[in-house]
């Protein structure tokens, strides 16, 4: 028993293996072939792997996940070759002794060489300046671990470190810019030789700065034999500055101003740490092997964050993290904690924990931590929102542990998480920088210009949100690098316009507040501020108890946050000559007031419904002389549970698809056994509500109406009531005999030879409470209600919605809005939406069935279990025929599975739109409705029905809003006719029908030549009669739909 | 709503039209005139006409029927020598449409179509069905039982005006006697796939006598409305069927009561549960039972549940030892004083 768990857990590796692999684009050539060994059926015979404890199990998903990440032995081969030419070069460099700076730049003109760098005025103390080779050359310390970064283009990056000879400095040269302009100098000597040289006069240098820090250029060769960068990254001794002099309170540079320099300062010390944590790094990742892996679990992490050591995207990457855990090395109170043999993964959780709980700068307002009690700050190129986001992140991954997820379940969701940068609203415009520069002090906009509008963005977003959010993120072009002319004297500069994109993620308990509170009129100073941001929006209220407050008050018809954003980008650009409008993705207002609308506003006819359909509840269960009790009177139309795409509305002049519930009735012995007898005796009971409520007269018609039930002769009865709000419901009567024994319907098939698809996909008793907690979870989250009707309208517009039942559909929503993943629950449709659309878009329903953690989260055991029934499911299931499998969690801790067969031609359309919108979602800014147009070139033919009218539509002028409605709409009839055409011609054609049932796809389905038997049973002969006549079937069309189809298209192609 | 057909992209896409309907049609000399021994029948079908002047074609497959199937016999047993076999008939297939087809391709008349989605009829032997086949041989000479429509079984409103086939329905087309049969088939030979010359439109033809309900949309409102029955026609037929429903349950009750007391003719009598009471229960029972409810008394009674109980247990144990031991003691005593009394009296 245990064996097989064991084998069925490691089948799972290779996947997640390929799924990481896929999100990071990283090529999986060399594990493919093991891969296929591991998914074939043929691994059953495979030898069995011994048996190690399941609690070891993850590790093997990260040691898989590790793998990926190093490169392989050729590349590594090709690095460390051009690494060796370069540092060779630089060892044997020539000493050159200049009377001044000013002599030392001229030379290095004349010759050809000049790095950029910004004029920092002619402070400098013209002295002598002695340059000499450099005193230590190192590479990074992945070069030796075969874990270097690379780009998306497969280019590997290596860092070369060179430290400058103390000679060169004078110790008092931390002031002023002039270690900078030094620094340059040594960087011009240094490309000079590189240039001179044979070996390395091949390679083009590029001009770049070291994470985007003008204050630190940097060079970078370009090795296009060997596909590898090097960055070389000069470096200085601890001891030739005073480094406790530099603390970030202080001011270094431009000293006429007194205003501290943070970034100047930290630039210097920066560059005095390169090779001390170099060292340190080295020394921990040769005795350490968790260490080394848990450097990669970080990279991987911040990766998919989005976060680097460049400024502009939040100052934080896999060097700082690198630096963080030699802290915790460090100061490991017991030693065993960090030994050789500890573990990647909860070393990774250590440093989360470590970033979870830093202290924050009262002053900066940015995390803080000191390595080895000195002035170095880790956290010091972070950014106000970086900093906030990260801890935000971190916090939300660690919370994990305190839920009690096992850890195979929490690498599963920290590194397979698909959900974790979609933000619930997005806005981006351009930024004018010259115009926007005149608003910052002028000695903050000389230097790192574009970190320091971020800046400024996020205090005056930070500030005008308040408490709504919870998280922004700043994206921003990062510069190129570039090409190193001769002699340019050029400047770098700035470009002037460019697009800012904020990343916000709101918190979706106070988003909606339509009123914000200020400071209270007595304080004066607050108060003034409080004007001075809100301008004309401030007002001052007096309030119940008597305080008088200053407020803003939002117009509470549309998002408040949607009209704070707007006010503040005005704020933001108020002073410029020419503005655009900025663009917004997330937005409420774009999917209900948008021409055509996503979705129609449901304002309060949801409530209205349920108010209805309660009165007609009490109005049964007071009928006296019943012969049975009624058990449970509930609502099956997704009306009723908030869900439904179109929000209810009365009929007006024709009776629409009737709002449908159920009636449960008392047990008792008395049914017949006969189905045909009893459906009978449902019609007698029926006739008797009928008679009942008709005479209370409290509604415009009670009707009793017999359907069909199935191909069968049984036939089902049903209660047809108008209220008189015109809201039409249908009742059916359900007793306890349908009600089917609890094992064989949506718990674990323990036998699949069973036949569960036939007994429908779930089982009536979980439906209904599925259905109760989807209420429950419209009640408790804001956005879940939206966020499902824009999945069913998305599934709607796609023509896939008839295939889908709307449980499931909203099981997908429910998966997302669920607390047991470290993304946080969506605070808009469109986060709700975006989200589904990535659990869809990553879920392989071949694999694995998709888990929804509702009510509580599984445990390790149960995952096992899963995978094994799974697995055992999946074989019974036929060829043509994909079955989706949800599993939830149940109560008493069992687990539920919902089983849903399509045609397997639906299931691979769904995932490939899923993925088409995900893609296009995340990657282009593309209009949000964009991803509701159905692509129709994806169809044979499509059908179109004529339109009549629209039961939104406003009512005629004259019409009589008193009369009855006694006929049926259109919408009924078209879907009979739907029906019976998807019965006659379910054997040549697919068909899609459209949910308004307006435009019906089809597709010519594979000739397959039924075989129908002959009358003739003794000789069995086998006709065939499905000729793929297509005009015929065409024909029938026309012919079925008279009155009703208004014309065929046919693709060109045929 | 996006989903509008004036919005959809259709630019891939054409309307049907005579070039598309030519394109995608299958011509008669397409199809072979004979498939797994059926001879194909091609019908011009005007359902496109709107589209396209030219006429489409549905096909038909047909062969003298070899009636062994054992339900058909029994309910038609004389239909041997008159009967062909049609595959991959139209959807909208009837009697009428069948009987006009055969008679514009100059076939036999035909008497009854059996198809394969219907029920087949119970065995009739009425007079008509005897002067209909008044020479044929009759093989039984019982008559068939009557068929059984009681207020039970009484079917439910139709509610559809027409029928329609589903897909793969076959019929069984059965002529008034063995020549007219072999003339259809002849005359379906003829106008095979390679002479499709026969300027016969399907469902053409047809008497106006037959009303056949039209398709469409008013076929499907007449079904909303035929899925309302008059309520007091429902009360009846409710009433009506449950009643009758009581009544042989009744009536299977009585019978089986009725064989409890009555031997077979072996001699066995069938033993039924027993609607009599049951006997006074004996003393033992009783006795039985007091037993039961005394324990089940006693089961919720804790002596030693408080605290003061427990002390008060402990005190009883002490006296209780207490008084032992003074027993004890003053056995010992009258021992020594017999055993003194004793050695005094030898001493004396």
């Amino acid at each position: 028993m245990v064996h097989v768990l064991v084998s069925k857990v490691n089948t799972l590796a290779p996947y997640f293996k390929s799924r990481m692999a896929h999100d990071l684009s990283i090529s999986q050539s060399r594990n493919s072939k093991k891969r296929k060994i591991f998914d074939s059926h043929g691994f059953k015979d495979a030898p069995n792997p011994p048996l190690s404890p399941l609690r070891r199990s993850y590790q093997k998903e990260v040691a898989d996940l590790i793998r990926l990440q190093k490169c392989s032995a050729q590349e590594m081969s090709q690095v460390t070759q051009a690494v060796e030419n370069v540092k060779r070069v630089l060892i044997d460099i020539k000493e050159t002794t200049f009377v001044s700076i000013r002599d030392a730049e001229a030379m290095f003109h004349s010759h050809g060489v000049h790095i950029p760098y910004p004029e920092c005025g002619d402070c400098i103390r013209d002295g002598g300046v002695c340059l000499s080779s450099p005193t230590r050359v190192e590479a990074e310390w992945g070069l030796g671990h075969k874990m270097l970064p690379k780009s998306e283009h497969g280019d590997i990056s290596v860092d070369l470190f060179i430290e400058i000879p103390s000679a060169t400095f004078h110790p008092k040269d931390y002031l002023e810019y002039r270690y900078h302009r030094k620094r340059i100098i040594y960087l011009s000597y240094i490309l000079l030789a590189l240039k001179n040289t044979q070996k390395t006069s091949d390679y083009s240098y590029l001009a770049d700065f070291m994470d985007g820090d003008e204050f630190r250029p940097i060079i970078l060769v370009d090795c296009p034999s060997s596909r590898c960068k090097i960055r070389l990254i000069p470096a200085i001794s601890l001891s030739i500055f005073p480094l406790d002099k530099l603390s970030p309170n202080t001011c270094r540079a431009d000293r006429q101003n007194d205003v501290p320099t943070p970034m100047y300062n930290s630039s210097i010390i920066d560059d005095a740490y390169h090779l001390v944590a170099l060292d340190a790094l080295q020394k921990y990742a040769v005795s350490n092997e968790g260490f080394k892996e848990a450097l990669i679990l970080g990279r991987v992490w911040l990766f998919r964050l989005g976060f680097s050591s460049h400024l502009l995207d939040g100052g934080f990457g896999e060097k700082e993290w690198a630096l963080l855990q030699c802290h915790l090395v460090e100061t490991a109170t017991t030693p065993s904690r960090y030994s050789t043999s500890a573990d990647a993964f909860q070393t990774f959780k250590s440093v989360l924990n470590l970033i979870a709980n830093t202290s924050i700068h009262s002053q900066f307002n940015i995390s803080i931590l000191h390595q080895r009690h000195i002035d170095f700050n880790v956290f010091s190129k972070m950014s106000r929102w970086s900093s906030q986001a990260l801890i935000h992140h971190s916090r939300a991954a660690t919370s994990l542990d305190k839920l009690g997820i096992p850890s195979r379940a929490q690498v599963h969701s920290i590194f397979e998480n698909p959900l974790y940068h979609i933000s619930d609203i997005a806005m981006s415009f351009p930024i004018d920088s010259l115009q926007i520069g005149e608003m910052l002090p002028k000695t903050v906009k000389r230097w790192n210009l574009k970190y320091h509008i971020n800046e400024y963005c996020y205090n005056l977003f930070s500030k005008g949100l308040g408490d709504r959010f919870k998280m922004m993120i700043f994206s921003t072009p990062r510069p190129h690098s570039k090409q190193l002319k001769d002699a340019l004297d050029t400047p770098p500069q700035n470009p002037d316009v460019y697009g800012l994109t904020i990343f916000i993620t709101l918190d979706e308990k106070m988003c909606r507040r339509v009123l914000d509170y200020g400071p209270e009129v007595q304080d004066t100073a607050k108060t003034a501020d409080f004007r001075e941001f809100w301008e004309d929006k401030a007002e001052l209220r007096r309030f119940k108890d008597g305080r008088v407050m200053e407020t803003v008050r939002w117009d509470s018809n549309s998002p408040p946050t949607e009209q704070i954003l707007s006010f503040l980008h005005r704020k933001l650009t108020a002073s410029f000559q020419t503005t655009e409008k900025p663009a917004y993705q997330g937005l409420e207002s774009g999917i209900y007031l948008a021409n055509p609308p996503l979705l129609r506003p449901a304002d309060d006819s949801h409530e209205t419904t349920v108010s209805e359909f309660e009165m007609i509840a009490n109005a049964i269960r007071q009928v006296k002389g019943f012969p049975l009790g009624f058990r449970k009177i509930s609502g099956v139309s997704p009306s009723l549970s908030f869900t439904s795409v179109e929000p209810p509305v009365p009929c007006s002049r024709y009776l629409g698809p009737p709002l449908e519930g159920e009636l449960e009735l008392e047990s008792s012995s008395m049914w017949p056994v006969d189905p045909e007898q009893r459906s009978r005796t449902e019609l007698g009971l029926l006739l008797k509500l009928r008679a009942e409520l008709e005479a209370t007269g409290n509604f415009l018609t009670v009707r009793v109406g017999i359907a069909s039930a199935s191909r069968l002769h049984s036939m089902s009865c049903f209660l047809d009531l108008l209220t008189k709000r015109q809201f039409y419901f249908r009742f059916r009567l359900r007793h306890t005999l349908e009600i089917l024994p609890k094992k064989a319907g949506v718990n674990l098939p323990a036998d699949p030879s069973l036949g569960i698809p036939n007994v429908g996909f779930m089982h009536p008793n979980k439906r209904s409470s599925l259905r109760a907690s989807t209420i429950q979870r419209c009640y408790q989250y804001q956005y879940f209600s939206s966020s499902v009707r824009i999945l069913k309208q998305w599934f709607r517009s796609h023509h896939l919605a008839c295939f889908f039942p709307g449980d499931i559909l909203e099981l997908f929503i429910a998966g997302v809005f669920s607390q047991y993943s470290p993304a946080e629950i969506p605070g808009s449709t469109y986060c709700g939406f975006r989200r589904a659309m990535a659990r869809i878009s990553h879920w392989d329903w071949r694999r694995t069935p998709l888990e929804v953690e509702i009510l509580r989260h599984f445990t390790g055991d149960e995952r096992a279990h899963i995978l094994k029934a799974f697995g055992t499911y999946q074989h019974a299931s036929p060829n043509n025929e994909a079955c989706l499998s949800v599993v939830l969690p149940g109560e008493d801790g069992e687990v539920d599975w919902i089983r849903h067969l399509i045609p397997r031609l639906v299931a691979i359309r769904m995932t490939q739109l899923a993925r088409e919108t995900h893609n296009r979602l995340s990657s282009t800014p593309t209009p949000f409705q964009a991803a509701f147009i159905p692509d129709m070139s994806f169809f044979d033919f499509v059908i179109t029905l004529k339109r009549k009218s629209d039961p939104h539509e406003s009512v005629g002028k004259y019409s009589n809003l008193s009369a009855v409605p006694k006929k049926f709409g259109p919408l009924p009839l078209y879907q009979e006719f739907v029906a019976e055409l998807k019965v006659q011609t379910e054997e040549y054609i697919l068909l899609f029908p459209s949910e308004d049932s307006l435009t019906i796809g089809g597709l010519w389905k594979a000739k397959n030549e039924p075989n129908i038997p002959d009358l003739q049973d003794s000789a069995n002969l086998a006709v065939k009669c499905g000729i793929s006549n297509k005009t015929a079937i065409l024909g029938l069309i026309i012919e079925l739909g008279l009155g009703l189809v208004e014309r065929i298209h046919v693709k060109v192609s045929d | 709503m996006p989903t509008e057909s004036s919005s959809l992209d259709l630019s891939a896409f054409k309307v049907l039209d005579p070039l598309i309907i030519a394109s995608i049609s299958l011509s008669p000399s397409n199809v072979a005139k004979y498939h797994k021994g059926l001879t194909t029948l091609p019908v011009r079908s005007g359902s496109l006409a709107e589209f396209s002047p030219d006429p489409i074609f549905h096909y038909l497959f047909v062969k003298p029927h070899d009636p062994q199937y054992t339900p058909i016999i029994n309910a038609h047993p004389n239909i041997n020598g008159r009967s062909l076999y049609i595959s991959a008939i139209p959807f909208d297939s009837t009697v009428h449409h069948l009987r006009a087809l055969f008679t514009a391709i100059g076939g036999g008349r035909i008497e009854t179509v059996i198809f394969s989605d219907e029920p087949l009829p119970p065995r009739s032997s009425t007079a008509d069905d005897r002067d209909l086949i008044r020479n044929k041989k009759r093989k039984r000479s019982t008559p068939a039982a009557p068929s059984k429509q009681t207020a039970e079984t009484a079917p439910w409103l139709p509610l559809w005006n027409r029928k329609l086939h589903p897909p793969g329905t076959t019929a069984v087309a059965v002529f008034v006697d063995k020549a007219a049969c072999e003339l259809s088939m002849k005359a379906v030979t003829e106008n095979s796939t390679d002479n499709p010359n026969l300027e016969y439109f399907w469902g053409s033809g047809i008497g106006h006598g037959n009303l056949i309900p039209q398709l469409g949309k008013t076929r499907y409102e007449d079904h909303m409305e035929s899925m309302f029955p008059d309520p007091e026609w429902a009360q009846k037929f409710v009433d009506d069927s449950l009643e009758a429903y009581d009544n042989r349950l009744k009536a299977e009750e009585e019978e089986r009561r009725r064989k409890a007391n009555e031997p077979d003719e072996d001699g066995f009598v069938t033993v039924v549960r027993s609607s009599r009471p049951r006997p006074p229960p004996s003393a033992e029972e009783i006795a039985e039972r007091l037993k039961k409810e005394e324990k089940r008394s006693q089961k919720g009674f804790y002596p030693n549940f408080y605290r003061f109980q427990q002390r008060e247990l402990k005190k009883e144990q002490a006296k209780h030892l207490l008084s032992q031991f003074e027993d004890a003691k003053r056995q010992v005593r009258e021992r020594k004083d017999i055993r003194q009394h004793r050695s005094r009296y030898q001493n004396a």
